[in-house]
């Protein structure tokens, strides 16, 4: 993401010299402007609008203004549990992500040729199926009578089935490998961006492989796990498939309260005010890391 | 010669020219109706098309039937959305979406001059003002693995048996099926709608031996397909449809009684189709659609003149008799009450 800032950057600035007025840029983001006015801020526009009305079970919407349904999350701990729970989920599934998709990573951004080609390719293969149908794919594996119990108890490794489903640790599972690519794409990026004329002078002048990862890989490909970070994290924050199918009611993350109020309760009040408090916290969190990264990148 | 070769293949152009300048004006002339409805989908889909969409489209050539899948309350979600320009115009949902859609006034009421077959029903189908109609029921159930438990269950509490713990499942209160458990747990607790306190005390005691809270039909049909559950609360139909497919699930109704559980159409209030739609609904109604809706998805019918097969009879819950015998909640209490136990059950029992 911040390689791509950078580029486009340079290319504004040469713009500008072509183009004094700079009239050039608004005109290329006039299309997209339009299209998130009117499909991303208008129905937000009607969400928020709807957050503030009430509701009466056997009644339907009632037309109001009221604060009620954001008082009725914020005061609850049940519910405050609810929105601190997705964030460590989200957290978990982030770190992992990091942990196995920084060596992936990084010997993707040292291949060249076909090695890279066919790489790149087994990397994004993953996301040319829809998230429902790997989830459906973990589900045979985690079950109790699943492939991987079924495994164990054959080796004779464990007595009864283990846990793996129906529970956080699946959903764990089955979403650090739905978001990985996204971690991987990012990092990649940074690291091509590396000049290896660094590494050279690193090794000329008798560092050795630890140190130069610690002190030119890691600094440098910062932005990009930055970047990467953001984008598994908001998904994970944001999955509805996978913790439903996989834990069930069992778990209660933010998107599938929201879908209860929603779809089950038809308590589209409170569940739009829901919507709103995840949608801010995700954008509080977004805009304090991409000022982490700027920072990165200037230091 | 030539000239004979080139005037032929004028003349077919000029008859492929006229062809396609026709076309719009048969189309018109066979101008079609689209109906939109809806239903539960999967499964129970597959019977549905052959037992009543097919024969209705074949019955009336100038009705087109499309379908949408849509569970119970994304139904109401949607007639709510739809309310100023409806494009879906009849609703398949239960006694619980339906009535909640009639008291916001999203139903467009029938009356037995609009839909004749309504005469028909048991009098048990029938709901006051005849808001909906009731084309189907089935009966809340324990269903069962029979290669697992040789005896079938008697009794609710079978259940709360220390040698299924981590081998059954109990649908989440927020689904039609696990509603239905929850008013079967009323009675066998001796509790009541208004004080269902001994009803979560029970639930409590259950919660370690269930494995997960399903909230759809194809969520409960998987764990028993792979075995991860030996018994489960669940609906008479679904337990047949799934047993048709080979895999090892009988059910039985134990001896403190089943809930009613019955399907309904409605049709949407301000429907440009009205005449299509009702036509469409006294026809799901009908003997014929009836039996034939029996046979493909083992839902009970509702028509009191059905003839069902000999060992169809014998498979699905019929007849006035069983109707009688099943629990019929008071399903505006239920509603009414619904929201608070949901709100308690995510808090004490799913947590």
């Amino acid at each position: 993401m911040t390689v791509s800032e950078t580029k486009n950057e340079q290319g504004l600035k040469q713009e500008q010299t072509t183009n004094p007025r700079g009239t050039l840029p608004w005109f290329l983001i006039t299309p997209n402007l339009l299209l998130i006015g009117l499909f991303m801020l208008g129905p937000l526009l009607l969400l928020a609008r709807i957050s503030l009305e009430g509701y009466q079970s056997g009644q339907g919407i009632i037309e109001t203004w009221q604060l009620s349904n954001y008082s009725k999350f914020l005061f609850d701990p049940f519910y405050r549990q609810v929105l601190v729970g997705t964030l460590i989920l989200g957290a978990e599934v982030t770190a992992l992500c990091l942990v196995l998709g920084y060596p992936l990573a990084y010997s993707l951004s040292r291949a060249r040729g076909l090695k890279r080609a066919v790489l790149y390719f087994c990397i994004l293969m993953p996301l040319l199926t829809s998230t429902v149908v790997r989830t459906f794919g973990w589900m045979i594996l985690l079950a109790n009578n699943g492939f991987i119990n079924k495994t164990l108890m054959s080796l004779h490794l464990i007595e009864s089935p283990v846990r793996l489903m129906y529970n956080v640790t699946g959903v764990i599972v089955a979403l650090v490998e739905v978001l990985l690519p996204f971690m991987v794409l990012a990092l990649d990026t940074a690291l091509l961006n590396i000049d290896l004329s660094l590494y050279e002078a690193a090794r000329n002048l008798g560092a050795r492989g630890p140190r130069i990862f610690l002190r030119i890989t890691l600094p440098l490909s910062l932005p990009g796990v930055v970047s990467g970070c953001v984008l598994v994290f908001t998904g994970a924050l944001s999955a509805f498939v996978t913790p439903t199918l996989i834990a069930g009611a069992r778990l209660k993350v933010m998107s599938t309260v929201i879908y209860q109020q929603a779809m089950a309760l038809l308590d589209w009040p409170f569940g739009a005010a829901i919507a709103f408090v995840m949608l801010v916290t995700i954008a509080v969190l977004l805009v304090a890391s991409l000022q982490l990264s700027e920072r990165l990148r200037d230091a | 010669m030539s000239f004979g070769r080139f005037a032929l293949s004028i003349r077919i152009a000029a008859l492929i020219l006229i062809g396609f300048a026709l076309a719009p004006f048969a189309q018109i002339c066979r101008a079609q109706t689209e109906l939109v409805v809806t239903d539960y989908g999967g499964a129970f889909e597959e019977g549905w098309k052959k037992a009543v969409i097919e024969p209705f489209e074949k019955a009336h050539p100038d009705i087109k039937i499309k379908l949408v899948q849509k569970l119970v309350f994304e139904s109401v979600a949607l007639m709510r959305s739809q309310k100023s320009d409806v494009k879906v115009d009849v609703f398949m949902m239960d006694e619980v979406g339906a009535s909640q859609a009639t008291a916001e006034g999203l139903v467009q009421p029938i009356t037995p001059k609009t839909i004749p077959h309504l005469n028909e029903l048991y009098p048990e189908f029938r709901v006051p003002g005849d808001s909906f109609c009731k084309f189907m029921f089935d009966a809340s159930v324990i269903a069962y693995n029979p290669q697992e438990i040789k005896q079938p269950p008697q009794s609710y509490k079978d259940l709360w048996e220390p040698k299924y713990k981590g081998r059954i499942a109990i649908n989440n209160l927020d689904s039609t099926t696990g509603l239905s458990f929850f008013l079967v747990l009323l009675k066998t607790e001796g509790a009541t709608v208004d004080n269902v306190e001994p009803a979560f005390a029970a639930m409590k005691q259950l919660k370690p031996s269930i494995l997960t809270f399903p909230e759809q039909h194809a969520q409960l049909a998987q764990l028993f397909t792979q075995g991860d559950i030996v018994m489960a609360p669940w609906t008479s139909d679904r337990a047949l449809l799934l047993a048709s497919k080979g895999v090892p699930i009988a059910y039985t109704i134990p001896k403190e009684g089943g809930i009613l559980q019955e399907g309904g159409l409605a049709i949407a209030k301000g429907t440009k189709h009205l005449e299509a739609a009702l036509k469409y609904v006294d026809f799901a109604l009908s003997v014929e659609a009836q039996l034939a809706n029996a046979r493909y998805t083992f839902l009970s019918p509702t028509n009191s003149k059905v003839v069902l097969d000999a060992d169809l009879a014998k498979k699905i819950p019929n007849g006035q008799a069983t109707v009688k015998a099943l629990t019929h909640p008071d399903w505006k209490k239920v509603n009414e009450r619904r929201a608070q136990w949901i709100d308690r059950w995510n808090r004490e029992v799913t947590q």
